[in-house]
């Protein structure tokens, strides 16, 4: 059966991701900072803390010469969310590092794994409303500016890496309490994704959306 | 006369912004992180004033809006800026930079606009701009590379698109610039006359109006695509 890591599956869509892919039975690397996740079969809990300096040279370690088909990347601040204007440092440094570095850092510590796979899908988990041209939330500074410059740093290491078999899904979940069906609609848009020359934003349900 | 309010103004662009406005009459407030050292500044007549600020501080910049109480401001340019490291690959790029270069390209031009806004409500043009780049561009990015300065450039973008929408209400413009490839310290003098790029950005101020807000305009007066 493939393979899937999904980060950081504290984030509500990422353990959901979790679920769905190991109820499928797929082979399912369950990263995050709690844990262990590997209630269901066919997960493997993994350690990993995206606010953590080195945590994904750590998760590199753990998951040395293992192939993954898909990998998954949910950012995403643990705690009670701040209020969307809120700027300062603390704030602005986590939504910075967990929207936008550590999905990086993550990526690109787990080339290999990816590489060795059979479907070298990288999909990261944004929102609608880190589009330029979409209109945004009142005060929705960093949430917004954080998940944008993520979409940059995706488009960044696609030409970095230049591996025409990769495909890269930067996707945003639905705007609806149901979870569920969000996550299983993102899968059917993974599940169906080509290598393509050009990466798009895509909405939940396959759409292209402007950057 | 009409008032322009410069960050990074000792050097580079911020450094001919402040000369060109400063030459057409304006007054010129133009910051620098040690006014006693903006030797070239001081060199621009009594129309600039040097004021002193250290663009991702948020206490220096309230400090600076302290300051300005009551200080009507025509237009403000959120200038300053870092590069970080350019060539730093994908597994290279680390924190302390990364940050680093969000905190005084994304985060100060925030606060320093939030910190300004009174001010720039008093004043008759009411521009608020910031310098972006096309290396904001996510769809012109064939080549990669730039991490950091890329990545805080499109945040910039995106935090202005929000202002743009908020402010409009207020009579705010709220735009972004892109100055080109300029010869400056940061590009190792590679580039365009940085004279040629800021009497062209100069120029798109001059037209904008309420209904540019949130675009990204470039110093041909050409927009950016996202």
């Amino acid at each position: 059966m493939p393979s899937v890591l999904v980060a950081d599956v504290g984030q509500e869509i990422g353990r959901r991701f979790a679920q769905d892919y190991a109820a499928r039975g797929w082979t399912v690397f369950a990263a995050g900072p709690g844990g262990p996740f590997d209630a269901l079969p066919n997960v493997v809990s993994v350690s990993y803390d995206p606010m953590a300096e080195g945590g994904a040279d750590r998760l590199a370690r753990q998951l040395a010469g293992t192939a993954l088909d898909v990998l998954i990347v949910v950012g995403g601040a643990h705690g009670t969310p701040p209020p969307p204007d809120d700027t300062s440092p603390a704030v602005w440094q986590s939504a910075m590092i967990t929207n936008a570095l550590a999905p990086l850092e993550l990526i690109s510590r787990l080339k290999a794994n990816v590489m060795a796979g059979g479907q070298k899908k990288i999909v990261a988990v944004s929102r609608c409303s880190a589009s330029m041209a979409l209109p945004g939330e009142p005060g929705d500074y960093i949430s917004r500016a954080s998940r944008a410059a993520m979409h940059q740093l995706l488009r960044c290491i696609a030409a970095e890496w230049n591996e025409p078999g990769c495909s890269w899904i930067p996707i945003c979940p639905a705007e609806t309490p149901d979870v569920d069906a969000s996550v299983q609609a993102m899968r059917q848009v993974i599940a169906s994704a080509v290598p393509r020359e050009a990466m798009s934003l895509l909405s939940h349900d396959g759409r292209e959306l402007p950057w | 006369m009409s008032t322009v309010l410069i960050t990074g103004g000792n050097r580079g662009i911020g450094l001919e912004l402040a000369r060109q406005y400063s030459a057409e009459g304006w007054t010129v407030l133009a910051t620098a992180r040690q006014p006693e050292q903006a030797e070239a500044l001081a060199t621009l007549g009594a129309q600039v004033s040097i004021v002193p600020l250290e663009a991702s501080d948020g206490a220096s910049i309230q400090a600076l809006a302290a300051n300005l109480r009551g200080v009507p401001i025509d237009v403000l340019i959120a200038n300053a800026g870092i590069s970080g490291d350019l060539k730093a690959a994908a597994q290279a790029v680390s924190r302390d930079d990364f940050l680093n270069v969000m905190a005084v390209n994304v985060i100060g031009p925030l606060l320093l606009a939030r910190a300004l806004k009174p001010n720039v409500l008093l004043g008759q043009r009411r521009v608020v701009a910031a310098m972006s780049s096309l290396m904001s561009s996510i769809s012109a990015n064939d080549w990669g590379t730039q991490y950091a300065y890329r990545a805080s450039k499109t945040a910039l973008n995106a935090i202005w698109r929000t202002l743009a929408r908020e402010w409009g209400a207020d009579g705010l413009c709220c735009v972004l610039l892109r100055p080109g490839l300029v010869a400056t310290d940061m590009t190792g003098g590679a580039g365009q006359p940085v004279q040629a790029s800021v009497a062209g950005m100069r120029q798109v101020i001059e037209g904008l109006s309420l209904k540019d807000r949130g675009r990204l305009i470039g110093f041909d007066g050409q927009d950016v695509p996202w």
